[in-house]
């Protein structure tokens, strides 16, 4: 499906690991590998704690990986210091959960959109109010926002604000980390509509973290569900009632629908997430798994393309053609 | 009627932030209010249990519980009832509990300062309850500080703590708002089995619709601190009256349901 798209980001083999207090290692991301397509959005879904957010800095390079590669258009980004690494900046931007903290309460509107042309020196002052004015108008606010501060605006109308900074470099990767959780759900989705004409106009690919399974599966080209740090299962957005994986299976199970259908048990998910600090062998999703099994304890499944677009880590799933050739 | 509030306003300094609200509630019913920030939930339960802010106050109306007003107690009254007949839940629990005291010896000085037991039989009663939360390690949570437990966790421990004395009405404001989706579901199928058990009858102030569809028998859906909506739940779900529940309806992202993008 994906295949004739052109690929934009690839993460390769991405482990990072906190050193913490008396000497321990925390594994935050285990291995991630994740592509991402011109044009798509790729939804990113977890429990608090999974890695969804580490991920998201290693890729705004606010955090250096312990080991693999990041690489936008066949360039790896992890290697880039100094200039070259500033100027990389502006092709990955980022719109942030908290409108309500993300902009300096003491600037105003246009200056707040302006600041990153200006860190680029691609604006002259004079222009900066036209600028911003555009800029207003593409995320659908008055003109007049402009000179006003972001203490004085709704929570929605900041989100858009954090939009309209994010895009203002026009970079060709947005990543928005659970930029929609803060809001009431009627302003969640003129958001989201917002995102998508954005999208479209402009060939946009997107990165959206959530934890809103639901949301994440009505905007998403394709999922990548984490657990732990690790992956365990990447499918097309609109397929997510047929997971395979236990664990996506398991998420899905714990959303209330606000129409009861026939057969629709609410079954919440047994246990805690484990430590990331002492990661056993095997599978990391072993300890709350309904099915787990003795293989699940010792050998840690790889992630496998079960079928075109659809790729899971468990040993119970296999590809559907056999290896040894039956 | 266990609880009914009658033309409630009310107040912060010359605002009227909350107009005209009536709410009745039978025994063991469970009545679910939706709205967004901003509509006036929160402070209408909070009226409810006479702790509103400073600044507000009850500027009209009626709040009869098991008979007698709520509105013409003495703070001795207030304190008797508060805590042990009506309860409430937070949103988030970790910052109702003292960041520098163990769990136990909370939930110990709780249970005692409303009931004669002794520290021994309310430590074991605490336990207890924890047991009844289906929490794992009772022990250990007692023996906790609150930063120790996960967000899931000190959630849990604030429902068991309201819980403790069968209360007949408890108040839930946003209990499952901060928290995943595998520890909401925790979260609300514990309160409802508790509840069920002791025939608790609870208002829950939610902004998450499914998880207030689950849960209530009748529900109010109010914007800009009125009522537009009230009824039986399974009822405005299927036939939503006012043009603001179908929108509000209409915006619940669902698993399965049209996809933005292709």
């Amino acid at each position: 499906m994906s295949a004739d798209k052109e690929t934009i980001l690839t993460i390769e083999h991405i482990v990072k690991r906190f050193p913490v207090a008396d000497g321990c290692m925390l594994t935050a991301c285990d291995d991630v590998s994740l592509s991402l397509y011109q044009g798509e959005t790729l939804g990113i879904v977890g429990e608090s704690g999974c890695g969804k957010s580490t991920l998201v800095k290693l890729i705004m390079q606010l955090h250096a990986p312990t080991s693999g590669a990041i690489c936008y258009r066949g360039e790896d980004l992890t290697r880039l210091t100094g200039e070259r690494m500033r100027q990389s900046r502006r092709h990955i931007q980022m719109v942030f959960q908290d409108p309500s903290q993300a902009f300096n309460p003491k600037m105003k509107i246009k200056d707040i959109l302006c600041e990153p042309l200006r860190n680029f020196k691609l604006i002259k002052d004079r222009d900066a109010g036209k600028k911003a004015e555009e800029l207003l108008r593409m995320v659908e606010l008055p003109e007049e926002f402009a000179d006003r501060y972001p203490g004085n605006m709704s929570g929605g109308q900041r989100q858009r604000i954090g939009i309209a900074r994010a895009l203002a470099l026009e970079p060709e990767i947005l990543v928005c980390d659970e930029a929609t959780s803060a809001l009431d759900v009627s302003v969640q989705k003129k958001i989201i509509e917002l995102l998508v004409r954005i999208q479209r106009e402009k060939n946009l690919s997107m990165i959206f973290i959530c934890h809103d399974l639901a949301l994440v599966s009505q905007i998403s080209h394709r999922i990548a569900v984490m657990y732990l740090g690790n992956i365990v299962e990447v499918l097309a957005g609109d397929v997510l009632n047929e997971a395979k994986h236990p664990y996506t299976k398991a998420l899905l199970q714990a959303v209330f629908p606000v129409k009861k259908k026939e057969g629709t048990v609410v079954r919440p998910l047994e246990g805690e997430i484990p430590s990331p600090l002492d990661l056993s062998p095997g599978c990391p999703f072993q300890s709350r798994c309904p099915e787990s099994m003795e293989l699940c304890r010792r050998e840690k499944p790889v992630i496998e393309e079960l079928w075109p677009g659809h790729s899971a880590a468990c040993h119970l799933l296999k590809p559907q053609s056999g290896k040894n050739g039956i | 009627m266990l609880l009914e509030v009658s033309d409630l306003s009310v107040s912060y300094g010359e605002r009227e932030i909350v107009r005209n609200v009536n709410v009745s509630l039978d025994e063991g019913e469970v009545l679910a209010i939706v709205g967004e920030s901003g509509s006036g939930k929160t402070t209408v339960i909070r009226a409810i249990l006479g702790c509103l802010p400073h600044e507000g106050r009850v500027s009209g109306g009626k709040i009869l519980f098991e008979g007698k007003n709520l509105l013409e107690k003495t703070p001795e009254e207030w304190r008797g009832l508060c805590g042990t007949k009506a309860t409430m839940v937070f949103q988030d629990s970790g910052s109702i509990l003292d960041p520098i005291a163990r769990i136990g010896s909370q939930f110990i000085e709780y249970i005692r300062e409303h009931s004669p037991l002794t520290k021994k039989e309310a430590a074991k009663a605490a336990e207890d309850m924890l047991r009844k939360m289906h929490l794992p390690n009772q022990e250990n949570i007692m023996k906790s500080y609150p930063f120790e437990l996960s967000g899931g966790m000190r959630q849990r421990v604030g429902v068991a703590m309201a819980m403790f004395f069968k209360p007949r009405l408890l108040l839930a404001d946003e209990p499952t708002s901060a928290l995943d989706v595998t520890t909401q579901a925790q979260v609300v199928k514990e309160m409802m089995e508790i509840c069920e058990q002791d025939k608790t009858a609870i208002i829950i102030v939610t902004h998450n619709i499914g998880v207030a569809a689950y849960m209530s028998d009748k529900l109010i859906v109010m914007q800009a601190g009125e009522i537009v909506e009230s009824g039986r739940t399974n009822e405005i779900i299927a036939r939503p009256q006012s043009v603001y529940t179908k929108e509000l309806l209409d915006a619940v992202p669902q698993v399965g349901g049209k996809s933005y993008v292709s």
